[in-house]
C-alpha cells in the first residue's frame, strides 16, 4: 500500500447504488477541475455491451457504468491507446477494475503508457460475467450481475475472477470499498499523493475508518485464496506433462487471440506471428516427415509457452485471453497458475508499485543459488 | 465428359482409402487433411507423409477449424511444392487460395485439390467439448436428401458456391442416396485421371446424371441466400445501423487474423491504430465531447470491407471466430457480393481472371464519374 | 451522438479534395488567379495522380468528421501516367458501393474530371459540391462517439 494511506476514507452516500455515486463523484471532479477528461466504462448504444470512453462532455456520464458487469477491452488496453505516445499534459480520471489497474502499472513499467497525468480510480470487484455468454444474453447477464454485486456470490462470475484474491485491493489513487459497507453508502480511499490531492479537491475529508471495509475484504480474499488453491491444484494435476498440457489445449486452433487482447502482450509485432516462424514447402515437409504428420498452422504449443516465457511475470490473472478464446481454452486459468508460481519465487507482484521493477530486469548477486549446477 | 470412380467405402473412410493409396504408392508426396489430433480430442488441418498417420484423418468432418486457404499459402508462400501434394479442402477453401495466389501469398504447383460437394459446417467451438456424433448422422442423412444440415454456420446456410470450382477431384456427396455405401469421385482434371488409373480403385466411367438432391439444395442455398441477406438491414444515410452492429466489438481483430485474405503481416488499421497520438483523441473531444478508446472500431471494419471484401470468400472464419457473436461473416458476404458484382467478379473463380481493382476496362463505370 | 445531432444554423461544411498534381491541382490554380467565385470552406491535397487516393483515405476523412470528400483527377485517357485514373474510377465505384451497403451517404464523396485548363469547372464543381453537402447536413459520423 501506498504511503498516505492513513486507514481513513470518505464515506460518500449512495442511495441510487454505487454506480451512480461513482458516476455524481466522477461529474462533481470533472467540475472542480480535479481532472480534464474522464476514462470509463459506458453501455454501447445497442445497450448489449460496454465500452472505455473517454468523456469530456459531463452530460454523457449518464451512460456510465463504472462497475461494468463484464469486462471487453481490457481497460490498460485503453489507457495504452491514449497515453502511449504522451498525454500532452490532460489529466485523466480513469475508472477500471483491479487487475485492469495493475496491468496499467506493468504497462508503465514497459513504456507503454504515461502514468503522469493519469489517477487511477478502482473499486472493489465482485467479478464479471464472461464475455461470451454475455453476448449471448446480455439482458440475462446484467440480471446474473446485479445479483453478485448486491450478494457478492462469485459463483456465476468467470472462474478467474472466483480465483481473483486481487480484486479487493486499492492498487490505483483512489479505491471504492464496497464490501462490508453499509448499504447505501460508498467508502472511498484515497491512496498516495494523487489521492490525497483528488479528494482535496472534491472538497472531502477522509475521516472515516476503513477497519470493517478491510476486514470485509480480507476475509473475502482469504475465501478466494482458497478456492484459488483448490484449483490451482487440480489444474496442475491436469496440465502436468506434456500430453497433460496438450489435453488442456486441445480445442486450441491457434489463432493467437488469446495474445491480442492479452494488455501485458503490447507488442506490435508478435514474435510468434512474424515469418521468423513461417519455414518453406520443403522445410514443413521435413517436419511432417519426423513424426508422420505435422498440425497446421504449425507451432501452436510453442506459441503458448514462449508467450508465457515472455511475459508470465507480469500476467495479472484479468481473464482477458480466456475471454476472447473461441473455442474455450482454459488459457487465463493455466496462465494465471504459472503466473502464480512464477511471481512468487520473485516474490513480486504485477501492478503493485510501479517503482518497482520487473524481476527480469534487475538481480541480486545472492540468490537463485540453487538453479546454478 | 468427365469421369468418375467409384470407392467402396463411404465418407471420410471412402476419402482416407483414396488420400492412403496416392501416398502409399507415391503418386503423392504428403496430405493435407483434417485430422484428430492424438492429445486433446482436437481437430486440425494436418500435413501427412506416413499413410500410417491417415488412421486419424476426418477428412469430411464438418467443422473449419482454420481456413483451409490460408494454411496452403502457410505451406508455399515461400516457394511452390517441388513434388505433387494433395489438399482435402472445401469449395470456399479451393477459391481462397486462388485469391491468394492472385495477390503472390502463395503456389498452387504441383497443388492436387480435392474438394467435396460442400454440405456446411457446424461453427468452430464444436471443435471441443460436445461430441458432434448424434448431429454427423443427421447431418449425412440431410445431405443425401438434398437438405440442409441444422446448425451450420449460418454463412454455409447461404453459400450458393458450395460446388468446387477449378479442382482436381470432386468428391460427390450431395443428394446421393448410397452415400452410407461408396463414395463417388469425379475427376475433373487430366492429371486426376493419371493418378487415379495406377491406384488400383476401379476404372473411371462416364459421370451420370446429377441427382435430384442436388438441385434441391441448390435452391435451398439461393433461398438461404435471399433469407441471409434480408436479415441484414443498414440502408439509411448515417451509418447508424452499422456502427450499432459494431458498437460491441472489441477490437480483438480475430476476424481478420482467421480470415484468408488478410494476409498481411501487419495489418494497415493496427498500424494506424498503434500510431495515433494524443492529437487524435484530443481532436475528438472537441469535436463530440467523448470518445471511444482504443479509438477506430469501426473504421477497421469498414477499411477491412474496403480492402478485401472485393475477394471475400464468404467461408465464414470471422464470424465463428468472434467473442461477441457480431454477424461478421454475414455482413461480409453481402457486401462484398454487392461490391463484386459490380465487376462481375467471382473470387477464386479463375486464377487468371485479375482482381477487379488491378485492372480496368476503358468504357465502363461512367455512372461514378459525376 | 446519435441523439445529440442537429442541423446548426449557420453550418459552414468541411470539404476535403484531393487534386492530381497535373490536372485539376493546376486547374484550382487557374480558378484562383482568375478571381473565380468559388467556396472557402475546402481544403486540398495535392497527390501525384488521382489514382494515389486510397479509398480508405476518403473514408478516414469522413469518420474524422470531414463533410464531404472530392476526388478529381485528369480525364480518361489523359493521366499523366496514362492509366492511373481507370483504376481510380474502379476504387470510386467500389468505395460507394461499399458506402452504400453499410448505410451511408455515398453522395457524400464524388469523382469528377477537371483538367489544367479548366479552371471555371473546378470553380462550379466546387460551388456545386458544396451546395449538395450544404444542403445535407453536418456529416451525422462526425458526432457519433461510438465508433
Ligand atoms: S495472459 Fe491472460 S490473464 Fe494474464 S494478463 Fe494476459 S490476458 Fe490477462
Ligand atoms: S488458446 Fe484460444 S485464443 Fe489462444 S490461440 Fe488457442 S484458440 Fe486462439
Ligand atoms: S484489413 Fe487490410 S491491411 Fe488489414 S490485414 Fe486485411 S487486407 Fe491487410
Ligand atoms: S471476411 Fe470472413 S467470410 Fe470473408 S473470406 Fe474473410 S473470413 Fe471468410
Ligand atoms: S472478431 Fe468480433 S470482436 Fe473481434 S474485431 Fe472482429 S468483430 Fe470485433
Ligand atoms: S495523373 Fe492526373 S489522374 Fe493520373
Amino acid at each position: 500500500m501506498k504511503e498516505g494511506y492513513k486507514g481513513l476514507g470518505v464515506l460518500m452516500d449512495a442511495p441510487d447504488g454505487p454506480n451512480a455515486a461513482i458516476r455524481e463523484m466522477l461529474r462533481k471532479g470533472h467540475e472542480r477541475g480535479a481532472c480534464d477528461a474522464i476514462l470509463v466504462p459506458m453501455k454501447v448504444p445497442s445497450g448489449d455491451s460496454y465500452m472505455h470512453v473517454l468523456v469530456d462532455d459531463v452530460e454523457m456520464l449518464d451512460r456510465a457504468a463504472p462497475i461494468s458487469p463484464v469486462l471487453t477491452v481490457q481497460g490498460a488496453r485503453a489507457v495504452t491507446s491514449l497515453t502511449r505516445r504522451g498525454d500532452e499534459g490532460v489529466c485523466i480520471a480513469a475508472v477500471m477494475r483491479p487487475c485492469e489497474a495493475e496491468a496499467v502499472i506493468e504497462l508503465r513499467k514497459l513504456f507503454q503508457v504515461d502514468l503522469e497525468h493519469i489517477t487511477i480510480i478502482t473499486m472493489d470487484s465482485p467479478g464479471t460475467v464472461p464475455l461470451q455468454d454475455f453476448a449471448r444474453d446480455p439482458e440475462e447477464g446484467e440480471r446474473v450481475f446485479a445479483e453478485a454485486l448486491a450478494t457478492w456470490d462469485d459463483s456465476a462470475m468467470r472462474p478467474i475472477c472466483q480465483t481473483c484474491e486481487k480484486s479487493n485491493s486499492a492498487v490505483g489513487d483512489l479505491h471504492l470499498g464496497l464490501r462490508g459497507v453499509q448499504t447505501g453508502k460508498v467508502l472511498l480511499i484515497p491512496q498516495g499523493e494523487k489521492g490525497l490531492e483528488a479528494i482535496a479537491k472534491l472538497g472531502l475529508t477522509p475521516d472515516h475508518p476503513i477497519d470493517e471495509w478491510k476486514q470485509a475484504s480480507d476475509k473475502a480474499m482469504a475465501r478466494k485464496r482458497g478456492t484459488r488453491k483448490a484449483n490451482h491444484e487440480d489444474l496442475r494435476k491436469r496440465a502436468s506433462g506434456l500430453s497433460g498440457l496438450l489435453d488442456l489445449l486441445g480445442a486450441c486452433i491457434n489463432c493467437h487471440n488469446c495474445m491480442r487482447v492479452c494488455p501485458i502482450c503490447y507488442c506490435k509485432q508478435c514474435k510468434f506471428d512474424s515469418p521468423e516462424l513461417r519455414n518453406t514447402s520443403s522445410d514443413y515437409l521435413d517436419r511432417a516427415d519426423r513424426s508422420g504428420s505435422l498440425r497446421m498452422p504449425s507451432d501452436m504449443l510453442l506459441f503458448h509457452m514462449g508467450r508465457m516465457s515472455h511475459m508470465v511475470l507480469s500476467c495479472v490473472s484479468c481473464g482477458a485471453c480466456e475471454d476472447a478464446c473461441p473455442t474455450g481454452v482454459p488459457v487465463a486459468q493455466l496462465f494465471s497458475l504459472v503466473a502464480h508460481d512464477a511471481q512468487e519465487r520473485f516474490e513480486y507482484m504485477p501492478g503493485r508499485s510501479s517503482e518497482e521493477k520487473r524481476p527480469l530486469v534487475t538481480f541480486e548477486f545472492e540468490e537463485f543459488s540453487e538453479v546454478e549446477d | 465428359m468427365t469421369a468418375t470412380i467409384t470407392i467402396d467405402k463411404p465418407l471420410d473412410e471412402g476419402v482416407r482409402t483414396l488420400l492412403r493409396s496416392m501416398l502409399e504408392k507415391g503418386t503423392v508426396r504428403a496430405v493435407l487433411t483434417l485430422r484428430r489430433l492424438e492429445d486433446g480430442g482436437g481437430v486440425a488441418h494436418c500435413l501427412v507423409t506416413d499413410p500410417a498417420a491417415l488412421a486419424e484423418a476426418v477428412p469430411l468432418l464438418p467443422v473449419m477449424p482454420s481456413q483451409g486457404g490460408q494454411v496452403l499459402s502457410h505451406l508455399t508462400q515461400e516457394e511452390p511444392f517441388k513434388e505433387p501434394v494433395a489438399a482435402v479442402v472445401r469449395p470456399c477453401e479451393a477459391r481462397a487460395f486462388v485469391e491468394l495466389m492472385k495477390r503472390n501469398q502463395a503456389f498452387g504447383d504441383n497443388l492436387v485439390l480435392i474438394s467435396p460437394e460442400c454440405p456446411g459446417v457446424f461453427p468452430v467451438q464444436r471443435v471441443s467439448g460436445d461430441p458432434m456424433d448424434d448431429d454427423i448422422d443427421a447431418y449425412w442423412r440431410s445431405t443425401s436428401e438434398g437438405k440442409g444440415a441444422d446448425g451450420l454456420r449460418p454463412v454455409c446456410t447461404g453459400c450458393e458456391l458450395f460446388e468446387p470450382i477449378g479442382v482436381d477431384m470432386t468428391l460427390r456427396l450431395v443428394g446421393r442416396s448410397d452415400l452410407d455405401k461408396v463414395l463417388t469421385v469425379r475427376l475433373d482434371t487430366q492429371r486426376a485421371e493419371d493418378m487415379v488409373k495406377d491406384l488400383g480403385l476401379g476404372k473411371a466411367k462416364e459421370d451420370g446424371k446429377d441427382p435430384k438432391g442436388l438441385e434441391a439444395l441448390r435452391s435451398a442455398r439461393a433461398k438461404g441466400r435471399a433469407d441471409l441477406r434480408a436479415e441484414l438491414d443498414f440502408t439509411g444515410e448515417d451509418m447508424a445501423e452499422f456502427s450499432r452492429t459494431f458498437g460491441k466489438c472489441i477490437s480483438c481483430h480475430a476476424c481478420s487474423k482467421v480470415c484468408p485474405i488478410c494476409y498481411c503481416q501487419m495489418c494497415y488499421f493496427e498500424a494506424r491504430a498503434a500510431a495515433a497520438g494524443p492529437a487524435w483523441w484530443r481532436n475528438d473531444l472537441k469535436r463530440k465531447g467523448a470518445t471511444r478508446a482504443p479509438p477506430g472500431t469501426v473504421f477497421f471494419h469498414v477499411g477491412r470491407l474496403l480492402h478485401m471484401s472485393i475477394s471475400c470468400v464468404a467461408c465464414g472464419m470471422c464470424e465463428d471466430v468472434c467473442p461477441v457473436d457480431i454477424p461478421v461473416a454475414r455482413i461480409f458476404k453481402k457486401v462484398g457480393e454487392a461490391a463484386q458484382e459490380v465487376f462481375e467478379y467471382v473470387p477464386g473463380r479463375d486464377p487468371k481472371e485479375e482482381i477487379p481493382i488491378k485492372t480496368f476496362v476503358e468504357d465502363e463505370l461512367h455512372e461514378v464519374e459525376r | 451522438m446519435a441523439d445529440k445531432k442537429k442541423k446548426e444554423a449557420g453550418y459552414e461544411p468541411k470539404i476535403l479534395s484531393f487534386c492530381c498534381n497535373w490536372c485539376s491541382y493546376a486547374g484550382a490554380d487557374l480558378a484562383g488567379v482568375s478571381r473565380l467565385q468559388m467556396p472557402a470552406n475546402f481544403r486540398t491535397i495535392r497527390v501525384m495522380c488521382s489514382s494515389r487516393v486510397n479509398p480508405v483515405y476518403v473514408f478516414t476523412a469522413l469518420e474524422r468528421g470531414a463533410d464531404g470528400v472530392i476526388v478529381t483527377g485528369c480525364h480518361p485517357g489523359d493521366c499523366h501516367y496514362a492509366r492511373g485514373n481507370y483504376f481510380t474510377r474502379r476504387r470510386q465505384a467500389l468505395l460507394e458501393k461499399v458506402l452504400e451497403e453499410i448505410g451511408f451517404d455515398r453522395e457524400r464523396v464524388m469523382l469528377r474530371w477537371i483538367s489544367a485548363s479548366e479552371g471555371p469547372e473546378f470553380a462550379s464543381t466546387m460551388e456545386e459540391f458544396d451546395a449538395t453537402i450544404r444542403s445535407k447536413g453536418k456529416n451525422p459520423l462526425s458526432e457519433e462517439v461510438f465508433l
